[in-house]
C-alpha cells in the first residue's frame, strides 16, 4: 500500500478515527496502531508478516536477558543480522559464486532457491537491533510485547524510515498527558509537499532523463549524460525526502514525532557533514552502533581511523543493495571520509582550521562534495559496473543538449537552489499555511491533490528506497 | 475561528479529520473522472462496485458545480496528447543506416521495465536503429480504462514517425473482462472471445501506422498457475499474429524455460555462460533476463530489416 494512493487515504482515515477513539484508553489504541501496521504491511505481502512478528518476538525475549549478560547481546544482535543478511543477500552471493566458478571454467549446479526480499526488513531490523543495545546500555527500559510490537510495526516509518530509536519513540507512547496531533496543520503540510515532490518532480525527471541515460548512456552527448547524473541526484533527494515528509506527517497526525532524515544535504562543504545531514536517522545509526564502537578500538591511530571510516561506508553501501555497484557507491564516500579525516588530521597539526575557509576555498569545497556524492550516484543507480563506468567514460562525448529538455535543468537546478534558501522561507511559507481557516487548508490541499492527480504518472512508481 | 492547531487533545484530532475530509473531498471532486476510470478498471467485486458507485456520484457532483473544470484547463495547457497527424497508413521496410535509421519503439507493462531499456540499448547498438521504450505500470488490454493503449499509440505514433514496434503486455490481463453483454469470467470462451478481438484490434492499428510489430509474449513464470493463464493469452497472440503480415509473434516462453521445458531462474545466456535471468517474484525479468529476450527479438528483426550481425 504506497502512501500516495486513494487506497491508503482511506486506509490512514479509518486509522486515525479508530486510533484518536481509542486514545484515552490505555491498550486499546497500541492495539489499533498493531493492527493498522500489520494491515500494512500485510497488503505487500502477507507472507512478510510472519517474518515481522517472528523479529518481535524473538527481540522482545532475547531483551529479557540482554541486561545479565554481553554475549546475550552478541547473540541477539547476530541473530538479527543473519537473517537480514539472509533475505538480502543470498541471492547476490549465489549469482556472484556462479559467475565466479564460471569464470574460472567450472559450471556449478544452478541454486533452485531465490529469496523474496521483505520490503523494510532492513529498517525494523535496525530498530530491533537499536531495542537490544539501549535496553543493554540502559538507556531504555523493557516494555511490554505490546508496546514493543507496536513500536516496531508502526506503519508510516515500517517500510523506509527513519530509523527510529526506542528511545525516541517509546516516551512518546508512555506519556500519560492528553495528546492530540502533533502540529496538525504542519503535518498536514508535509504530507502535501512530499506528495508533489513524489508524484510530479521526481516522476518527470525520471522520465525527462535518467532513466534514458542510465540505461544506454551512448545514446546522449557528454553534457546530456552529466545533465542525468545530476538530475539523478535531485531525483533520489526528492524521492526518498518525499517519502520521509509523508511518513514523518503522518506520524504527527497520529501523536508522534519522527527523527528528521534530512537536512539541506547538498548544501554541505565536505563529504563527512553530507553524511550528518543526508538520512540522518541511519547516519547517526552506524555512527553509534558500527563507527564508534569500531573506532575505539584504533585508539586515535589516523590511519586505523581512516581504515574503520572506509570500512563501514562499504558497510553502508552494502546496506543501500546487494550488488557490486552498491560496494563501490560506499567505496567512493569510503575514500572521501577517509581522506577528509586525514585532512583534518594534518591541518590540525600544522596549527591551521580543519578545512580552508577562505570564501573561494568553501566553493571550491562545495563543488568538489557535491560532484562526489554525484559520483557515487552513478554507482548506486547504474544496473551494473560496466553501466556505471560506460556512463563515466560517456562524460567526455562532444554534442550539446540534444535529446534532453532545458526544462530537466531549471527542474535540477530549482532542486539544488532550494536547498539554499533561508530556513526563514521555509518557515514563512509553512507558517502561512498554518495561518490558514482550516476551510482554507483543505482548499490548498484539494488544489495540491489535483496538481498531483493531473501532472503525476497513471500509477505510482515505486520509492527508491523502499529496494533497501 | 480557531487553527486546528490551537485546539487541544482530541478536539484537535477531529478538526484535522475535519480538514482532511475536506481535502480529500474536493481533491475527488477536482480528479473526479480519473477518479471514475480507476474504479471501472478494478476487477468486478465489492471493491469494484463501491468504488464505481462512490466515484460516479463524484463525477455527477463535480460536472453539476464545475469543479472538474480546473483539471481540464490544466490538461489543455500542461499536458498535451498527441493528437496524430491523420496519416494512417502503413510505414515501408527499408534497409536502415547510420544516416536513415529505423525508429523502435518498445512498450509494454512492467516486463517492460527493464526489457524495454534493454531492447533500446541493443538495437541502438546496431547502429542503424534509433530507439526508445515506454513503460505503463499495471497495464494491459483488458483494463484500458486505467491506461488505454489504443488511444495512447493512435497519438504516439501519429506524433513521432515510427517504424517498428515492440509490445509485450499480459501479464496484468488474465482478469474479468466487461463485454457487451456483462462481465466475462477470466479463460471463458466469451473471455478468450473478448480478449481476441482487442488483440486483433491492437495489431490492426499498429500494422498500419508502422513498418513491423514484433508482439513478444509471455515468459513462463514459476507459479504454475500464472504459467497457465499466460500460456492461454500466448496461444491467442501467436494465433492473431499469423493473421497479420506485418506482425511477427516472438516466443519468449522458451527463451526463459530450461532444457526440460520447466522454469529456471538461471539459465544459460549467450555464450553459454549461466545468468539470472528472473526476479525474485519468478515473473518479472532482472537487466540480464532483459537483455537475454532484447537479443531474441533483434534476432528477429535483422531478418526483416536487412540487420547485419
Amino acid at each position: 500500500m504506497l502512501f500516495p494512493t486513494p487506497t491508503f487515504a482511506v486506509f490512514f482515515v479509518v486509522v486515525f478515527i479508530a486510533f484518536w477513539t481509542t486514545r484515552s484508553r490505555a491498550r486499546a489504541w497500541k492495539v489499533v496502531l498493531l493492527a493498522a501496521g500489520w494491515v500494512f504491511y500485510a497488503w505487500w505481502d502477507w507472507r512478510f508478516v510472519f517474518l515481522l512478528v517472528g523479529s518481535i518476538l524473538f527481540n522482545h525475549s532475547i531483551a529479557r536477558v540482554v541486561a545479565r549478560s554481553r554475549w546475550w547481546l552478541v547473540a541477539g544482535v547476530v541473530a538479527n543480522l543473519a537473517v537480514l543478511g539472509f533475505f538480502k543477500y543470498y541471492n547476490f552471493f549465489v549469482t556472484s559464486l556462479v559467475s565466479a566458478l564460471q569464470t574460472l571454467g567450472w559450471q556449478p549446479p544452478t541454486p533452485a532457491l531465490q529469496v523474496l526480499v521483505p520490503i523494510g526488513i532492513s529498517f525494523f531490523t535496525f530498530e530491533a537491533i537499536s531495542y537490544l543495545v539501549e535496553t543493554r546500555r540502559g538507556t531504555v527500559a523493557r516494555i511490554p510485547l505490546l508496546d514493543f510490537a507496536a513500536y516496531l510495526s508502526f506503519f508510516p516509518k515500517l517500510i523506509s524510515g527513519p530509523i527510529t530509536r526506542p528511545s525516541e519513540f517509546i516516551p512518546q507512547m508512555e506519556d500519560p498527558t492528553p495528546k492530540g496531533p502533533v502540529e496538525p496543520s504542519i503535518a498536514l503540510w508535509l504530507i502535501a509537499r512530499g506528495l508533489f515532490k513524489k508524484m510530479v518532480v521526481t516522476t518527470y525527471l525520471a522520465d525527462a532523463v535518467t532513466a534514458g541515460v542510465f540505461a544506454f548512456p551512448g545514446q546522449y552527448t557528454g553534457v546530456e549524460v552529466l545533465v542525468g547524473v545530476y538530475a539523478f541526484t535531485a531525483q533520489v533527494y526528492l524521492d526518498f525526502s518525499a517519502y520521509t515528509d509523508m511518513a514523518i506527517g503522518l506520524a504527527m497526525l497520529l501523536g508522534f514525532r519522527l527523527p528528521e532524515n534530512f537536512d539541506r544535504p547538498y548544501t554541505r562543504l565536505t563529504v563527512t557533514t553530507f553524511w550528518a545531514h543526508w538520512h540522518m536517522s541511519l547516519t547517526r545509526w552506524i555512527r553509534d552502533f558500527v563507527f564508534t564502537p569500531l573506532a575505539t578500538q584504533s585508539r586515535g591511530n589516523t590511519v586505523g581511523t581512516m581504515g574503520v571510516l572506509f570500512g563501514v561506508m562499504v558497510l553502508v553501501g552494502v546496506w543501500h543493495g546487494a550488488g557490486w555497484t552498491f560496494v563501490l557507491f560506499g567505496a567512493v564516500h569510503g575514500v572521501a571520509l577517509a581522506l577528509e579525516r586525514l585532512i583534518r588530521v594534518r591541518r590540525r597539526s600544522a596549527g591551521h582550521p580543519p578545512m580552508p575557509t577562505h570564501p573561494m576555498a568553501r566553493v571550491v569545497r562545495w563543488a568538489l562534495t557535491f560532484n562526489i556524492v554525484a559520483l557515487g550516484w552513478v554507482f548506486f543507480r547504474a544496473d551494473s559496473v560496466g553501466t556505471a563506468f560506460e556512463i563515466l567514460g560517456r562524460l567526455t562525448a562532444r554534442g550539446g543538449l540534444e535529446r534532453v529538455s532545458p526544462w530537466v535543468l531549471v527542474v535540477v537546478l530549482a532542486t539544488l537552489a532550494a536547498q539554499f534558501l533561508p530556513e526563514a522561507l521555509t518557515t514563512w511559507s509553512r507558517a502561512r499555511f498554518v495561518s490558514l481557516r482550516p476551510v482554507f487548508q483543505a482548499l490548498a490541499l484539494g488544489v495540491v491533490l489535483l496538481l498531483v492527480d493531473t501532472l503525476g504518472p497513471v500509477g505510482v512508481p515505486p520509492f527508491i528506497y523502499f529496494r533497501f | 475561528m480557531t487553527m486546528i492547531g490551537q485546539r487541544k487533545g482530541r478536539a484537535s484530532a477531529w478538526a484535522t479529520l475535519g480538514v482532511m475530509a475536506g481535502a480529500l473531498t474536493l481533491g475527488a471532486l477536482f480528479n473526479a473522472h480519473s477518479l471514475a476510470a480507476s474504479a471501472s478498471a478494478l476487477s468486478p467485486g465489492p471493491a469494484r462496485a463501491l468504488a464505481v458507485t462512490f466515484s460516479e456520484g463524484a463525477v455527477t457532483v463535480s460536472s453539476a458545480i464545475g469543479l472538474d473544470r480546473p483539471r481540464a484547463i490544466l490538461e489543455r495547457y500542461l499536458r498535451t496528447e498527441g493528437h496524430g497527424n491523420g496519416d494512417a497508413r502503413p510505414r515501408p521496410i527499408f534497409v536502415p543506416s547510420p544516416n536513415r535509421p529505423a525508429t523502435l519503439l518498445v512498450a509494454g507493462d512492467s516486463l517492460v521495465d527493464p526489457f524495454g531499456p534493454q531492447m533500446a540499448r541493443v538495437a541502438s547498438a546496431t547502429g542503424v536503429i534509433a530507439a526508445g521504450w515506454e513503460v505503463q505500470y499495471s497495464s494491459g488490454l483488458t483494463r484500458p480504462q486505467l491506461f488505454d493503449w489504443a488511444a495512447h499509440f493512435e497519438g504516439v505514433l501519429g506524433e513521432l514517425p515510427t517504424d517498428i514496434v515492440v509490445f509485450m503486455v499480459g501479464a496484468n490481463d488474465s482478469q474479468p473482462i466487461e463485454t457487451s453483454e456483462g462481465w466475462a469470467s477470466t479463460g471463458t470462451p466469451e473471455w478468450l472471445a473478448e480478449y481476441g478481438m482487442r488483440v486483433e484490434e491492437m495489431m490492426t492499428l499498429l500494422e498500419s501506422r508502422v513498418a513491423t510489430v514484433y508482439w513478444v509474449g509471455q515468459p513462463i513464470a514459476r507459479s504454475a498457475d500464472h504459467s497457465a493463464r499466460m500460456e492461454a493469452l500466448n496461444h491467442v497472440y501467436r494465433e492473431a499474429a499469423g493473421r497479420h503480415d506485418r506482425v511477427r509473434y516472438v516466443d519468449s516462453w522458451a527463451v526463459f524455460a530450461d532444457s526440460g521445458g520447466e522454469y529456471a531462474d538461471f539459465l544459460p545466456g549467450r555464450g553459454g555462460r549461466v545468468i539470472l535471468m528472473r526476479q525474485p517474484d519468478g515473473i518479472h525479468l532482472t537487466p540480464e533476463g532483459g537483455d537475454h529476450l532484447a537479443r531474441v527479438v533483434l534476432d528477429a528483426m535483422r531478418l526483416d530489416w536487412s540487420i547485419g550481425p
